[in-house]
């Protein structure tokens, strides 16, 4: 693998890295006709995505790279917090609480560049 | 099938795919194009080529993978541990489609499942989830094509433009842009209708975030795997006791 990486260089890497991602989605294509969504298996494959996309979904929150960790953890946690209570208060309100968490954001971004 | 039952399934079709293309354009259209903007902005200030950073949008499609990849790459990581990370990540995948494909009854002449695969990104799951019990089982394929479909096609030229107006677009703007998408997530969680299923968003959380310090590399997997078992578990001999009582 590290030799064909070598020779055919960065569109090798992309091959791979989509072939890996496919793979799941693919194998998933073909083992969902033998899973019957009333089932025991499918509760307990609802309970293991739900854990697995909770991980990720704090991490990307929590323990994030980039950009986003020069925000304060509780800043984050804050913005999170107050679209949570407004989303629960008030159902389908999706959007409007991403424009409020977004605002909030760029309010923080501001605050830093004046600061 | 006649002729006139196969016109009248296609136009079924077509107008379950019509209304998931608008529930993608109102609900995760918005929140994937803010972003891939982002991962657009990410990939020029990598150093990727636009053509680089786009081909990724388009053919990995999976924002957590596709950050990996490129970190990883400038980073200089060999191509086995970043073969290997990408595949972690999208591990996800195969629970997500063995949750969702099961309430979608198959059609003879559907479109192909293993091509429409592609475009199942957790935006368009969590937006799946949510909606496929309130929708006839015959239209689930189509909703799920329609709202895919439009948010994978605005994740391609969202990427572009991303890469595009990075310098332009001041850093407290790019706050808003990376911090959307965890956001959108977190908020679908809230319309979680099953409790065992909420139980398990907030278990895999807490520990996900105390696991990834110490095993990054399989933190996530460990979480969803034993944690999620864990939750099934208790339900599961709860629920048992409540049959054997009543």
């Amino acid at each position: 693998m590290e030799a064909l990486f070598e020779s055919l260089g960065w569109w090798a890497a992309l091959g791979f890295v989509v072939i890996a991602t496919y793979f799941w989605r693919g194998l998933g294509i073909l083992l969902s006709g033998h899973v019957d969504q009333n089932s025991e298996i499918f509760r307990w494959l609802s309970a293991v995505t739900y854990s697995l996309v909770g991980a990720l979904t704090f991490k990307l929150i929590i323990l994030p790279i980039g950009l986003l960790s020069n925000v304060p953890l509780v800043y984050r946690i804050g913005v999170c917090l107050i679209c949570i209570w407004w989303m629960l208060k008030k159902p389908n309100n999706m959007v409007p609480c991403l424009i409020l968490g977004s605002l909030l954001m760029m309010a923080y971004g501001l605050v830093e560049l004046f600061i | 099938m006649n002729q006139n039952n196969i016109k009248i399934r296609n136009q079924a079709l077509i107008n379950s795919i019509k209304i998931g293309a608008k529930v993608g354009l109102l609900g995760p259209g918005p929140v994937l194009f803010g972003g891939m903007l982002g991962f657009g902005a990410m990939g020029q200030g990598s150093g990727l080529s636009i053509w680089h950073t786009t081909a990724i949008s388009f053919f990995m499609y999976a924002l957590p993978g596709q950050v990996v990849f490129i970190e990883m790459m400038t980073m200089g990581s060999a191509a086995s541990a970043i073969a290997i990370a990408v595949a972690l990540t999208s591990t996800r995948f195969l629970t997500m489609t063995l949750t969702l494909f099961p309430q979608i009854p198959k059609t003879a002449h559907e479109p192909p499942r293993l091509l429409m695969v592609h475009m199942l990104a957790m935006s368009t799951w969590t937006t799946c989830m949510r909606d496929f019990p309130k929708i006839l089982p015959e239209h689930r394929y189509g909703y799920y094509i329609g709202i895919g479909l439009v948010c994978w096609l605005i994740s391609v030229p969202s990427t572009f433009l991303g890469y595009l107006i990075a310098d332009a677009v001041p850093p407290w703007v790019t706050y808003a842009l990376v911090f959307v998408n965890p956001l959108f997530f977190l908020l679908s969680f809230t319309e979680v209708a099953l409790v065992i299923n909420r139980i398990s968003i907030l278990v895999g959380g807490i520990v996900g975030t105390i696991l990834y310090p110490i095993y990054p590399d399989h933190a996530l997997l460990i979480t969803g795997i034993v944690f999620g078992t864990c939750v099934y578990v208790i339900d599961y001999v709860l629920r048992k006791r409540k049959q054997v009582s009543q």
